[in-house]
């Protein structure tokens, strides 16, 4: 009961009528940066941290996380409706969200990833109340031939949920690889592929990629056909989730929350492989039954929830250990140490009014952002009304401001560029450009926890399966590629008595 | 109402042209600074080196240190070679002001850039960050002495988290194994934050971190500090001996000064110099220093690059020692 006493502590520090107004206008400020391509939630809190500079501590953190979830959902509109993921971990949003905004159903698409949102935003706020403790311990077990593992089971999903052949879908994920393997080789610190140019020694930036792939390409094919596509077939009409719609994605919530919160508090692995990950068991838990691909709410459902779920998954190691378990958490860590707070074990001993109540505050922020935005949506879908004229350039003009915003240099820009042809050449061919982005992001990851493994066992790869956890999670890699293959080698041998020898 | 238009529209653009020509007067006569400073920094909102530079810009504003508002702009990239790149285009402008610390030497000594700290003008040595060596609460090392004799029984036997190779906690590793004569197995890990939970998860036997990374670790009781690598005791922790007492003879500090761009006014130096030594002696900035276990220690332009040749000269042999530089 002492939690429960010190969550309503947390509630009545953020329940003061100045706090919510500042929450009210840091979810506003949050949406509208997320909606600029390339400003993801790092981008402003990173650039809205100055903003709260004047204010106390507490009233700021709740500005920041409400920052921070406006600008996640921002994200989740433009891959909706304009097929650009704002953020990592929204990817698979733009490619089940992205065709159903163009059957006119982009405001199902958009409430259903609110819903999401509200779903695992408020499960894993519960969890952390109630499960920091074990959480804490078990993310601490997960040492690099456990995160070597998690990543080779993303890229093996990359495959799984590409939407195109499997042959095109490998293609596309090599590529990311190839890209991915771009920057800085992260055992001896030395530049790698980057032709002596120092701008690419930190590696290809993913939302330079996502923009030039995703949209770039995208634009440039529809103005290839002379905007003759009628794209949006459809009345763009302002549905709501009806409950046989809640009830088909009640899976997918319940996959993201569940595999959201634990993922995201396994620092390192964040928003982005929780988010996958829910999308991938989601579609292998429907046994691919839906429409994956072409506009699949439970898919939706199952990548938004993840997504917050890790989000107050990934608070966790912030708050306990003080090692931010995201991009986001780690611009969050820097307003806590200018704070003069320094998160860690004791602070929920020493400190419990400000962990409880940075708890609290993403809960009201992730509810204020819910709130404002479900009657919004008609808004939103409103901008798919702007002849493609002008909304093409539009978007071309967002994401190169987007591009420069990172480095504020011109080099991000020329990648961009580069990148919408590759995005245009990519589309033409029919190859997704999902397992690219994703293979770019996890690419680097399974590199450096390998070598880190193999470190550490002296060159013995039989450290994988030495350790429970990572043996477990290499049987169950094991076991998804060769049930395939063992069924057809059963079916195969049960057809030789029939053939005869 | 077309002539109307045209009147206005000329009296506003005259009136602009006597603003302009009356400001240019003024300008040569006046003090430096003469417009707002630009304080240039490679790190991204929220890391160590973007909140020292905000820490500083705050305070020189709040006291009135200097009588320009100073803007922080980030310019991240390339370890600290898109900074470079950017404040060397300002040649001879005392406005552009950005941190000259670690990287700023190493880089350039990895990648060959054009661009080296000598292209800049040295304005003033600020802080000097310490390294401590941290183990579990749990290990078996008590002492420096525990954990070397470990090490001594085979190579690699004992694992170091740390940071890429070149950082400081590689740099420390490597002037520990040639000092006592063993050989660690070091996993590079991306970030402190990775190293100090791959500790607490027992992935590895310890590690070399600055003390701000571990802090709250330690007083939780999760972990034990068991060297200081500097020429005396951190006054945050006065029980935990440095490496030269225990028989090591290694000291390793992280600095952290302010450099501007090269051919500035001596007018501008001065300033400059002048302003960095009175943040520096602020209660403020001592608090932030305290709080990040850095340690104060002002040296003025000259001594500064005096310092920083020497600095060259030790990271450019430890690199070829360690095989980072060909």
């Amino acid at each position: 009961m002492d939690v429960l006493h010190n969550l309503g502590l947390g509630f009545m520090v953020v329940l003061d009528p100045v706090n919510i107004l500042m929450a009210l206008i840091g979810c506003a400020i949050g949406l509208l940066v997320g909606v600029l391509p390339g400003l993801g939630p790092s981008a402003a809190i990173a650039i809205l941290l100055p903003v709260t500079y004047g204010l106390n501590p507490a009233t700021s953190i709740i500005m920041l996380t409400a920052i921070y979830y406006g600008a996640m959902f921002g994200g989740g509109i433009t891959s909706i409706l304009i097929n650009t993921p704002g953020e990592n971990s929204a990817v698979m949003t733009a490619v089940e969200g992205y065709p159903l905004a163009m059957q006119g159903k982009g405001a199902l698409a958009l409430r259903i990833s609110l819903i999401a949102c509200f779903i695992g935003g408020t499960i894993s706020v519960i969890g952390l109340t109630l499960l920091a403790g074990p959480i804490t311990v078990f993310a601490l077990k997960f040492g690099p031939p456990e995160y070597f593992a998690l990543m080779c089971m993303g890229l093996a999903a990359v495959i799984f949920v590409g939407g195109s052949t499997i042959p095109k879908c490998i293609a596309s994920g090599l590529f990311g690889l190839l890209l991915g393997a771009i920057g800085t080789e992260p055992i001896s610190g030395s530049d790698r592929l980057t032709f002596g140019l120092l701008q690419l020694s930190d590696g290809i930036p993913f939302i330079v990629a996502a923009m030039g792939l995703f949209a770039a390409g995208e634009v440039l094919v529809n103005v290839e056909e002379n905007f003759t596509l009628d794209k949006v077939k459809e009345k763009i009409t302002n549905i709501w989730p009806s409950k046989k719609d809640l009830k088909h994605c009640s899976g997918g919530f319940a996959t993201g929350t569940v595999t959201g919160f634990i993922l995201g508090a396994l620092p390192g692995a964040g928003p982005t492989i929780s988010a996958f990950l829910s999308y991938a068991i989601e579609k292998a838990r429907m046994k691919g039954r839906g429409n994956w691909g072409k506009g699949e709410i439970a898919g939706i459902a199952a990548v938004e929830s993840g997504a917050n779920a890790a989000t107050g998954g990934s608070m966790l190691p912030l708050l306990t250990l003080g090692v931010p378990g995201s991009g986001a958490t780690a611009v969050l860590l820097g307003a806590f140490i200018m704070y003069g707070l320094r998160p860690g074990p004791l602070l929920f001993t020493q400190a419990p009014e400000v962990a409880w109540g940075t708890i609290a505050s993403m809960y009201i922020g992730n509810l204020l952002i819910v709130a404002l935005s479900l009657p919004l949506v008609p808004l939103f879908t409103s901008m798919l009304k702007i002849p493609y004229a002008v909304l093409y350039p539009l978007i071309l003009v967002v994401c190169v401001i987007g591009a420069y915003s990172l480095t504020n240099t011109i080099f991000p820009v020329i990648l961009f560029f580069i990148f919408s042809v590759i995005g245009y050449v990519m589309k033409k061919l029919d190859i997704p450009a999902a397992p690219a982005v994703l293979a770019l992001i996890l690419g680097p990851m399974v590199e450096s926890s390998l070598s880190q493994s193999l470190t550490m066992s002296h060159g013995s790869p039989l450290i994988f399966f030495s350790r429970p956890i990572s043996l477990v999670l290499m049987l169950v890699i094991f076991t998804i590629m060769m049930v395939p293959v063992i069924k057809k080698i059963i079916i195969r041998l049960g057809k030789w008595p029939v053939k005869g020898i | 109402m077309k002539k109307a238009v045209l009147l206005v529209v000329s009296v506003f653009l005259m009136s602009a042209l006597l603003a302009g020509c009356g400001g240019g007067q003024e300008t040569a006569k006046e003090k430096f600074p003469t417009k707002p400073l630009e304080y240039v920094v490679h790190t991204n909102p929220g890391d160590g080196a973007d909140i020292f530079v905000r820490t500083m810009a705050d305070i020189a504003q709040k006291k009135n240190i200097v009588s320009q508002p100073i803007n922080v702009v980030n310019k991240v990239g390339g370890s600290g070679s898109v900074m470079f790149s950017y404040v060397a285009t300002k040649k001879s402008d005392g406005h552009y002001i950005m941190p000259m610390q670690v990287s700023g030497l190493t880089t350039p000594l990895r990648n060959k850039t054009e661009i080296t700290y000598k292209d800049f003008t040295p304005i003033a040595l600020v802080t000097k960050d310490e390294l401590v060596i941290a183990v579990k609460a749990d290990s078996p090392y008590k002492s420096m002495k525990d954990l070397i004799d470990d090490a001594k029984k085979g190579e690699k036997k004992v694992s170091q988290g740390g940071g890429v190779l070149g950082g400081s906690d590689s740099i420390l590793s490597y002037l520990i194994e040639k000092s006592a004569g063993v050989k660690f197995n070091y996993i590079t890990f991306k970030g402190g934050g990775e190293a100090v939970v791959s500790l607490l998860g027992g992935n590895c036997d310890f590690i070399a971190m600055n003390p701000s990374e571990v802090e709250s670790q330690v007083e939780a009781g999760k972990m034990r500090l068991l060297a200081v690598a500097s020429d005396k005791r951190l006054e945050n922790h006065p029980d935990v001996p440095t490496l030269k007492e225990q028989g090591i003879d290694v000291i390793l500090q992280a600095f952290r000064g302010v450099a501007a761009p090269k051919d500035i006014s001596a007018d501008a130096r001065a300033y400059l110099e002048d302003a960095v030594k009175k943040i520096a002696e602020t209660e403020e900035f001592k608090a932030y220093c305290k709080q990040n276990s850095q340690t104060i220690e002002y040296m003025n332009g000259a001594d500064f690059g005096k310092y920083l040749d020497e600095q060259n000269e030790m990271f450019k042999t430890v690199y070829t020692d360690m095989g980072l530089l060909k």
